[in-house]
């Protein structure tokens, strides 16, 4: 009982420690805009006039008994993006960041009704969860630690490491270590290179041909979604790993054709402190405004 | 008057979370990790079962076949149909389970767009494909017809 105590006591000391404001900032700022470009971007108007009969939603969504109208659809979708872009210009964060996140969670419900469940949008939409209630007076220039604004960062951390080890430890569950030791990549790659999804062939199929190969980015995907629990207690491994989700994604669009760019968006937003260029690139904005050439 | 030098001033109050925020995110993260722990589906909560199915040399796979009224067919390239449709082939992996009628209405709803085009479709083919991966060059080959379905 004393253990548990102990432990949970390390747990909330940790998860509740002291951070930056400028932190917050970066971190609703960077997701905002990332929501503001999926919003301006999806493709939710082709959802209207879906048949009935082909409307599988999920959770709550069930609530609705088809897909809307297109005019509901493109409303939210219009009003979202501008709520969006009014989060990354922190006006009235508080109210702008959650009805940008509750239109962009609506309209991503609806594209996860379509019979298989969408995981592209998720990695986003669960980092931003804690920020709907984070403090919102917070700017890029906070960078002394308080107490208050420290855990919005953490717990961004444990959904990123909680996705990453649960995708790892779910291909453990499903097969053993048959997910590495049989062919199994070899012929996800070879099917890819057949597919009309990847901008090219070439590659998965040059992967495909070498078994070995295969076997090694098989036990390089497994070991890093696993390992990428470590961000949560090696700080000085976060722009590691976040370079190696880069190249990891990459990797899959490049031989599978998926599109994931939303999951590198938010490990690059929550693992980087990209905040503290905007003060450099301010500084390089002001010299050309004062430069002889704009006078 | 008394001397106060010896009294030491107080810590400031550390001012942390509120308590109703300490809920909140301890409730989320409860939950978003007990989802993933036990592969729980509950959108946008999730158990992250990506990729987790192993794949074999031999890949089945079925192809959706409008029947025309000329005699003529068309497949149906869902990834070429509004984006309202896209992946919902998937419904074929439960098919066994439903009444001809339920794969009647699906089916239907599938040539929908062809028939909003003017054309005449009297029904739809399910065909199984086998592709073999390790030869590169091979093309998938015709297994069967799986299912018929669908109304004039």
């Amino acid at each position: 009982m004393r253990n548990l105590v102990s432990w949970a006591r390390r747990i909330d000391g940790w998860l509740f420690a002291p951070g930056p404001g400028s932190r917050v900032w970066g971190l609703r700022t960077g997701l905002a805009a990332l929501f503001a470009v999926r919003l301006a971007l999806g493709e939710y108007r082709g959802l209207a006039g879906q048949p009935e009969v082909l409307f599988r939603p999920p959770s709550v969504w069930h609530l609705l008994d088809r897909m809307p109208s297109v005019e509901v659809l493109v409303a939210v979708q219009v009003v979202g993006a501008g709520l969006a872009v009014l989060a990354v210009l922190s006006w009235r964060p508080r109210v702008t960041f959650a009805g940008a996140w509750l239109c962009f969670v609506f309209l991503e419900g609806l594209v996860a009704s379509r019979v298989k469940i969408s995981h592209n949008e998720i990695l986003g939409i669960l980092a931003a969860v804690p920020l709907l209630v984070a403090p919102v007076a917070v700017s890029w220039r906070d960078r002394e630690d308080d107490p208050a604004l420290g855990w919005p960062h953490r717990a961004a951390l444990v959904v990123l490491a909680g996705a990453y080890f649960f995708t790892g430890l779910g291909k453990i569950l499903a097969g053993g270590l048959s997910w590495v030791a049989s062919d199994n990549v070899r012929w996800s790659l070879a099917a890819g290179a057949r597919s009309t999804k990847p901008p090219t062939h070439a590659i998965a199929q040059f992967v495909a041909d070498h078994g070995v190969l295969a076997h090694g980015v098989a036990f390089a995907t497994l070991a890093f979604e696993l390992g990428f629990v470590l961000i949560l207690f090696v700080p000085r491994l976060r722009p590691v790993f976040a370079a190696v989700i880069i190249s990891f994604h990459a990797g899959i669009y490049l031989t599978l054709g998926l599109d994931y760019w939303s999951w590198v968006t938010t490990v690059i937003v929550v693992l980087l402190s990209w905040e503290s260029l905007v003060p450099r690139i301010q500084a390089r904005s002001a010299k050309r405004a004062m430069s002889p050439s704009n006078s | 008057m008394r001397d106060t030098r010896g009294i030491k001033q107080l810590p400031e109050p550390v001012v942390g979370p509120s308590p109703r925020v300490r809920i909140f995110v301890y409730a989320f993260l409860a939950v978003f990790l007990v989802c993933g722990a036990f592969e729980i589906e509950h959108w946008p909560l999730t158990g992250f079962r990506l990729y987790t199915a192993i794949r074999t040399e031999e890949r089945t796979s079925t192809r959706v076949i409008a029947l025309l009224a000329d005699g003529g067919t068309r497949e149906v390239v869902f990834a070429e149909l509004p984006f309202g449709y896209h992946l919902t082939n998937r419904l074929l992996s439960d098919f066994p389970d439903m009444t001809q009628a339920e794969r009647d209405e699906i089916c239907d709803a599938w040539v929908q767009p062809l028939r909003d085009d003017g054309v005449d479709v009297v029904g739809v083919r399910v065909d199984e494909y086998v592709t073999h991966l390790a030869d590169p060059d091979s093309s998938p080959e015709r297994v069967g017809e799986r299912y018929r379905c669908g109304t004039s």
